[in-house]
């Protein structure tokens, strides 16, 4: 469960990336979460994950607080960035045993899970070889594996289905609908409405900082019934907020 | 014309800055005032070792060959980092995709990019040129032909060992496919220059002890005659030599010549070969090895410090600008002093003097203070501290979201500035064993001082680095070569280390007992609280970022 309570943050002294903004995201529940470039969706997602802190407003991980107790609330988080070029020296392996020992995962869980989620991602011949070797999409899928190997109640995922193949893209949509069924909650931004339809339960739409909307897209159908494709109710909203 | 000026432009803006786009104007400034201070020790040094030489050389009718010495040294000093700005900028930039696909003709972007490297190295031949001249205008009187051709000079002299650096370049990236590899290329390219500058002082060590007689014959004939020395190496030197101490036009249009037509050389074989070398240009290869046959050696579970250490080790290690930067500093001043005690003749009567020291009665205490100071020195030159943050750049994200206390983060980071300065500090005691014979237990004294020392200079370095990181650079080298606060940080270390030897030699006999104690102590007691100072403060400086 996620509690975004009352969020402001600001850059440069002026400029509100966010603003007072209040969302909650119970758990058994995906969110997309969705607006233009610049709406503010990294920021947010920054502060969840503990890498920016609220100026104003507190956020609850599974009832911890973010800002006081980091480590215990970043223990239940899974993030994956929307930049997947990380420890690109590191072999595929090296990456996942290394996240696997920063969440404390138990040695004997790591071989079965790591060959079911090479198997899943089709990752079993690259596991051995340097990230740096690997191409947008196998690094995209390796940062996921890397959250995926550690099982986290909270997955958080920054634009995840962007360089993904097609058949590695409904694996990962298939994993966070279990991962959800599971009784878990799944945070992820996308820029494309049509996983947002199929996907998520509910959708948070934000603009300039500030939360337009936020419930499920039949609400939202229902709110603007002239409206006969997602672009233009998308737009619709940003347009007129 | 008006592509290239504005592509070179371009390029100029991408790559060409000392900090990152955050730092305060003032806090730039400073940064910058802070970097002529340091190198004016080294324009004033030029500036009065020829000053105090050229009124000789101009008894003997040498006085352009002086001229020669130093814009050889401009030209050597070009061609070597020549070494690592030709690949970075022609051929691992991250642009080389994108500018291919522009509508602009090669010879655009060859000369832009050559452009670039020159405003690089403009950087090193004014810093030499500029004291230089003036020392010459103040024995000579000033002259305007002299201050034109000097600037002139100043301006045309790097294209010739840069175009020679960069033809050989395009000629290795095009047909050894082996270079073609980043890393592969960036390990040997830092290798090499390390052989050519050991090599440049062996050969320089050489010329005075051996053909001293053929040098004084070409000393005494006159006309400067020593000039004929860099025909061999730049044909450009004799030429921009006389141009600027004569005032010769021939000789600079002769100059100019040579420059021009190496550029004009360089891009016809950049027509030919640059494109086809700089096209599918591989980062790395992989060898697609399967799942079964990894070990579960390489699924171990590990405590979090422990990983996170391994982790450091494998990214310094597999990256080439780290490694040759970080481990290369590591082994060279080792190197640098067997070298030393093995090619000069001077430095053998200096290490036999220090081996009869030992028999003096306060000798132990210059031991543990030659130990603390040098400590703190070595421990810190290889900048795996004080560039421990820096190093992660766009990764520093991956600090902030892991579940891992910064602290923790901070000390295995600072566990391997550690390690690596211990190794060196061992190095260097092997060097002094390999030179000079004290007890055993001298140098059993002198290594467990230098690591006290070690540790609190690794502690200070990380400490600077993690409140003042260089975290945006698109170079991984930039991230070590133009970090600022790690060079502060290695200057303060510099410091305390000359400081502490200083105080060591100068101290009067009854007082060095109190003062070996009083540093030893401070030491001591220094590395325990800075281990724990840098775990606090790791809090609220990673929280920053």
């Amino acid at each position: 469960m996620i509690e975004i309570k009352h969020v402001t943050k600001t850059f440069g002294g002026t400029k509100k990336a966010v603003d007072d903004l209040s969302l909650t995201i119970n758990d058994g529940e995906i969110i997309g979460f969705i607006g233009p470039n610049g709406a503010g969706k990294t920021t947010t997602i920054k502060m969840i994950t503990g890498i920016l802190n609220p100026d104003e407003g507190e956020i609850l991980i599974n009832h911890i607080p973010i800002a006081k107790e980091p480590l215990k609330a970043k223990q239940e988080i899974g993030f994956v960035p929307d930049q997947a070029d990380i420890f690109l020296r590191l072999k595929g392996i090296e990456y996942l045993n290394f996240m696997a020992d920063m969440y404390e995962v138990e040695q004997s869980l790591r071989p079965q899970r790591i060959k079911e989620l090479a198997e899943l991602f089709a990752m079993e011949n690259a596991l051995n070889d340097k990230i740096l070797s690997y191409s947008h999409g196998m690094r995209q899928k390796i940062v996921i594996m890397g959250v995926l190997i550690c099982d986290p109640k909270v997955w958080i995922l920054d634009e995840p289905l962007t360089g993904l193949d097609p058949q590695s893209a409904f694996r990962l949509k298939e994993r966070m609908r279990e991962h959800a069924n599971r009784g878990n909650c799944v945070f992820f931004s996308t820029h494309v409405l049509e996983v947002a339809e199929k996907l998520c339960d509910k959708v948070a739409i934000i603009n300039n900082g500030n939360i337009l909307f936020f419930g499920t897209l039949k609400e939202l159908m229902d709110e603007h019934p002239h409206c006969e494709s997602l672009e233009a109710l998308f737009l619709e909203v940003i347009q007129y907020a | 014309m008006h592509k290239y000026l504005s592509l070179t432009k371009t390029l100029m803006k991408s790559g060409f800055a000392l900090q990152d786009g955050k730092l305060r104007k003032a806090y730039r400034f400073l940064l910058y005032f802070i970097l002529l201070i340091a190198v004016l020790p080294t324009l004033a040094s030029i500036y009065i070792l020829i000053i105090t030489t050229l009124p000789m050389y101009n008894q003997i009718d040498q006085s352009a060959s002086l001229m020669g010495v130093i814009l050889f040294i401009v030209c050597i000093t070009t061609f070597l980092f020549s070494l690592f700005i030709i690949p970075s900028i022609f051929y691992f930039s991250n642009d080389i995709d994108f500018l291919l696909a522009l509508p602009l003709k090669g010879d655009h972007i060859i000369a832009s990019k050559f452009t670039v490297c020159l405003m690089y190295e403009y950087l090193t031949t004014f810093a030499i040129l500029i004291p230089a001249t003036a020392a010459y205008l103040s024995v000579c009187g000033f002259s305007v032909s002299l201050c034109l051709f000097a600037l002139l000079t100043a301006l045309l002299i790097p294209i010739f060992p840069l175009a020679i650096s960069a033809g050989l370049t395009i000629l290795i990236m095009r047909f050894m496919p082996f270079f073609k590899n980043k890393d592969h290329f960036h390990f040997i390219s830092g290798i090499l220059l390390v052989v050519i500058g050991i090599s440049i002082s062996v050969y320089m060590n050489s010329i005075q002890a051996g053909d001293e007689s053929e040098m004084l014959s070409l000393l005494f004939s006159g006309d400067n005659s020593l000039l004929t020395l860099f025909m061999n190496f730049f044909p450009v030197i004799p030429y921009f030599a006389r141009a600027i101490v004569q005032g010769s036009i021939v000789d600079f249009i002769i100059a100019v010549g040579i420059c021009i037509l190496s550029f004009i050389i360089l891009t016809g074989l950049g027509r030919m070969w640059y494109f086809k070398g700089a096209i599918g240009n591989s980062e790395a290869s992989a060898n697609h090895k399967k799942l079964s046959e990894l070990s579960q050696k390489e699924m171990k579970q590990t405590n979090k410090t422990i990983a996170y250490l391994k982790k450091e080790w494998r990214m310094l290690f597999r990256t080439p600008a780290f490694a040759t930067n970080c481990i290369g500093s590591t082994v060279i001043f080792p190197c640098m002093l067997l070298f030393m005690s093995i090619f000069s003749q001077d430095q053998k009567l200096l290490f036999s003097m220090i081996d009869t020291i030992q028999y003096d009665s306060n000798f132990i205490y210059y031991v543990i203070m030659f130990g603390l100071g040098a400590g703190l020195f070595i421990g810190c030159v290889n900048m795996v501290s004080a560039t421990a943050v820096s190093r992660e750049g766009n990764n520093y994200i991956v600090m902030k979201y892991l579940p891992v206390s910064y602290r923790e983060q901070i000390h295995a980071k600072m566990l391997l500035g550690i390690i690596m300065g211990i190794v060196s500090d061992l190095l260097i005691i092997f060097a002094i064993m390999s030179i000079l014979s004290f007890d055993w237990y001298y140098y059993v004294l002198l290594f467990i001082c230098m690591c006290i020392s070690t540790v609190l200079s690794n502690e200070i370095c990380i400490i600077v680095d993690m409140h003042k990181p260089k975290l945006v650079w698109e170079q991984e080298a930039s991230a070590i070569k133009q970090n600022f606060s790690s060079f502060f940080a290695t200057m303060i270390m510099l410091g305390l280390c000359t400081g502490m030897i200083l105080v060591a030699l100068l101290m009067p006999n009854e007082y060095i007992l109190l003062a070996t104690a009083f540093f030893l102590i401070l030491c001591i007691v220094a590395s325990i609280l800075g281990y724990w100072l840098c775990g606090t403060l790791a809090q609220n400086a990673i929280d920053k970022l």
